[in-house]
């Protein structure tokens, strides 16, 4: 049985991985495809800093919640073992800044150690009056989606080079399911106009001294339009640019000097930090993350479609989550196709 | 008086924080910082530089308190400047982790360092071998840029650096006012002190950058310090070893240890090795003294025998040993004016 995965970011690769994991045995004629026309160091997810953090409100998104919690848990249980660093994944502690009080979020007990900034605290973050500490997790994708795709690569999955066009272009011919992972230019393959381009921009700088990761929001410009100061393994990520409907993917001299002087009055040791590198990317916006099934006919063609995209700026903070509910779908299809018995319990 | 004229013996982080604070108090005096050692091989540089105070069984608690709250309230706004990269200064947040709950469940500096609390049971699960702990989050001195930052400040406000064996204080007299004794561990033959002796600690200098927090097993015989470009691992207590060599046997114990807390360190690459003999005494050694020698006086100042906790108290100390400079700078003028009547 041949299943194409469209996509090769986080979603795509960890999609294509949680499948296999739990269906290969099941079936033994499995056979994973990968398609994508940009691959690792140049998807969308290889941009983020990759900092496990949620929106601020899930607005009533139970499912995503639990998405997040999933994915939390999954990770903060390989921080022990010895993958964890070829995974670039690492605990990280730091700081969200308010300029008034806020509810606690919906991840304060899936995170670690989660409370309310002290007054001496605030004295670091002239302008904000209020915050929380918490120690989350840093999931670097210049690191995870080569050892997803080495793990991958093992179980035999083959990977192609090549932007499709249409669900037809890679089903038929024995492939009955297609995984669609294809993040912000899903709308390529099947208009959607719930989903959005959420642009972002970042600097990337050498500042080894920073050891927390300090998001600030502004309640009024919105999620990531506020100063974020994020250390990687290598470098540090500093953003703070969301624009709604902006597909450019150019660097903007406006933005570089938004990011620049509110990330260096956040915190004036930055200053003395070499920029090294300048980025920007789409996030995949959508008001709910879209995972489902979906049987696409065209003419005689048909396929059943597993839609797994619009994760926006959270892709990596939810990602297992999604690829275990997308695996459930996958299941669901073996059961009606009389391929495997029930669905196997959650790894 | 012309200009008074204050020596200080040491350029460790005590000798170039005391000579610092000596400029402050005392424009007009002439300083100079002699020492045979200058960083990176000073016991300073060894040092992982953590702002955890050491407790003293000589010092009262009150004043070591003191102490730690001035340096911290010193060093955080270093860290919250534009120089804190310069300078080698930042914050660093992690977890003290005990396997048996300790006698002392809030430590005197508890209320110093930001953000203190009980570790919740979620990331105590991390550590299976221990069931209590502290988090927070505390400063770091890194060396050698911290030192180096010292140096730099001290040279532009005129201080002279001399690389110079000091084997007598009396070798001084003649050139200098008062002589500031922050020799550390070199007391031991500078004076003669025989209530200093070494606790020789090996670390291992790591390139682990993906490791973001600090890691302290409460006893701190075991601890992970991340620093700007590497990360310390620890360490050893010896006492009354004066060897400055490395131990192979050592350096895999450390490095088993701190594995065990801290898994992803197996990764690690690059690993240093250095030695230092913490300077340890039951109470600093922060006094005046009046030495005497065929009817000559000489005044000295000492500020040794910080031991463990050198980082965590040097500006407090130095800021009294600048005080007990001043006193004997006055109390010169006050003889000399006297001598003229």
């Amino acid at each position: 049985m041949r299943v194409a995965i469209i996509g090769a970011g986080v979603i795509g690769l960890s999609t294509a991985l949680c499948i296999h994991e739990q269906y290969h045995s099941l079936v033994p004629s499995l056979e994973l495809e990968v398609y994508a026309d940009h691959y690792t160091p140049h998807t969308t997810s290889d941009g983020a800093a990759g900092l496990w953090q949620p929106y601020l409100s899930d607005h009533g998104n139970l499912q995503e919640t639990l998405w997040n919690k999933e994915t939390f848990d999954y990770l903060l249980g390989h921080l022990g073992s010895p993958a964890a660093k070829e995974m670039g994944l690492f605990l990280i502690s730091g700081y969200n800044l308010f300029t008034q009080p806020v509810p606690d979020p919906s991840w304060k007990n899936i995170v670690l150690g989660f409370r309310n900034l002290t007054p001496k605290e605030l004295e670091l973050f002239p302008g904000y009056s209020y915050g929380w500490f918490n120690t989350a997790l840093m999931l670097e994708c210049r690191s995870y989606l080569p050892w997803l795709s080495t793990r991958l690569t093992q179980r035999g999955v083959k990977f192609f080079h090549k932007k499709v066009e249409s669900f037809q272009e890679v089903s038929g011919d024995g492939v009955d399911v297609v995984i669609n992972c294809t993040g912000v230019r899903a709308g390529e393959l099947q208009p959607d106009p719930e989903l959005q381009p959420g642009r972002g921009q970042v600097i990337k700088v050498l500042a080894p001294w920073v050891k927390h990761f300090i998001i600030t929001h502004d309640i009024s410009s919105g999620i990531y339009n506020s100063p974020y100061v994020i250390p990687g393994s290598e470098f540090t990520v500093l953003g703070g640019i969301y624009q709604h409907g902006n597909w450019s993917q150019e660097n903007s001299a406006q933005d570089h000097k938004t990011i620049w002087e509110s990330c260096c009055r956040l915190l004036p040791a930055l200053q003395k930090a070499k920029i090294v590198q300048e980025w920007s990317g789409l996030r995949p916006a959508r008001p709910r993350v879209r995972l489902e099934r979906e049987t696409v006919r065209h003419g005689r063609f048909q396929a059943e479609v597993i839609h797994n995209y619009g994760h926006g700026g959270f892709g990596i903070t939810i990602h297992w989550g999604c690829a275990m509910a997308a695996a459930r779908l996958f299941g669901s299809i073996l059961q009606e196709k009389k391929l495997a018995g029930p669905p196997l319990p959650r790894l | 008086m012309a200009a008074p004229k204050v020596a200080v013996v040491g350029a460790g982080v005590i000798g170039l924080s005391t000579a610092l604070c000596i400029t402050e108090t005392c424009p007009s005096c002439s300083v100079t910082v002699l020492s045979d050692q200058f960083s990176p091989n000073t016991t300073s540089d060894v040092a992982a530089g953590m702002l955890i105070p050491h407790t003293y069984p000589g010092t009262p608690i009150n004043v070591q308190k003191q102490w730690f709250k001035e340096t911290f309230t010193y060093l955080f706004a270093i860290s919250n400047s534009a120089e804190a990269s310069e300078a080698g200064i930042h914050l660093v947040s992690g977890w003290q982790v005990f396997k048996t709950t300790p006698k002392e469940e809030l430590p005197f500096w508890s209320d110093v360092v930001l953000g203190f609390r009980p570790m919740s049971e979620a990331e105590l699960q991390k550590f299976p071998q221990h069931r209590f702990g502290q988090a927070f989050t505390t400063l770091k001195c890194d060396c050698p840029p911290y030192l180096l930052w010292l140096e730099k400040r001290l040279k532009a406000t005129g201080v002279q650096m001399c690389n110079r064996k000091v084997a007598d204080l009396w070798e001084l007299h003649s050139e200098y006012n008062v002589v500031v004794n922050c020799a550390g561990i070199g007391a031991h033959q500078l004076v003669g002190d025989e209530k200093l002796f070494p606790i020789r600690g090996q670390v291992l200098k790591v390139q682990a950058p993906w490791v973001k927090n600090f890691i302290r097993d409460g006893g701190g015989l075991t601890y992970i310090y991340p620093g700007i470009h590497r990360v310390t691992l620890g360490g050893t207590r010896e006492k009354e070893s004066w060897s400055l060599s490395p131990d192979p046997g050592t350096t895999k114990d450390i490095f088993d240890r701190c594995c065990s807390l801290e898994p992803s360190l197996r990764g690690a690459q690059d690993i240093e090795v250095k030695v230092g003999l913490r300077p340890s005494r039951r109470c600093v050694r922060l006094q005046r003294e009046v030495l005497s020698q065929g009817g000559v006086k000489l005044l000295v100042v000492h500020n040794y025998g910080h031991g463990a906790g050198g980082f965590s108290v040097h500006r407090g100390t130095a800021k009294e040993a600048a005080q007990l400079v001043e006193e004997c700078l006055a109390a010169l003028q006050g003889s000399s004016s006297r001598a003229k009547l």
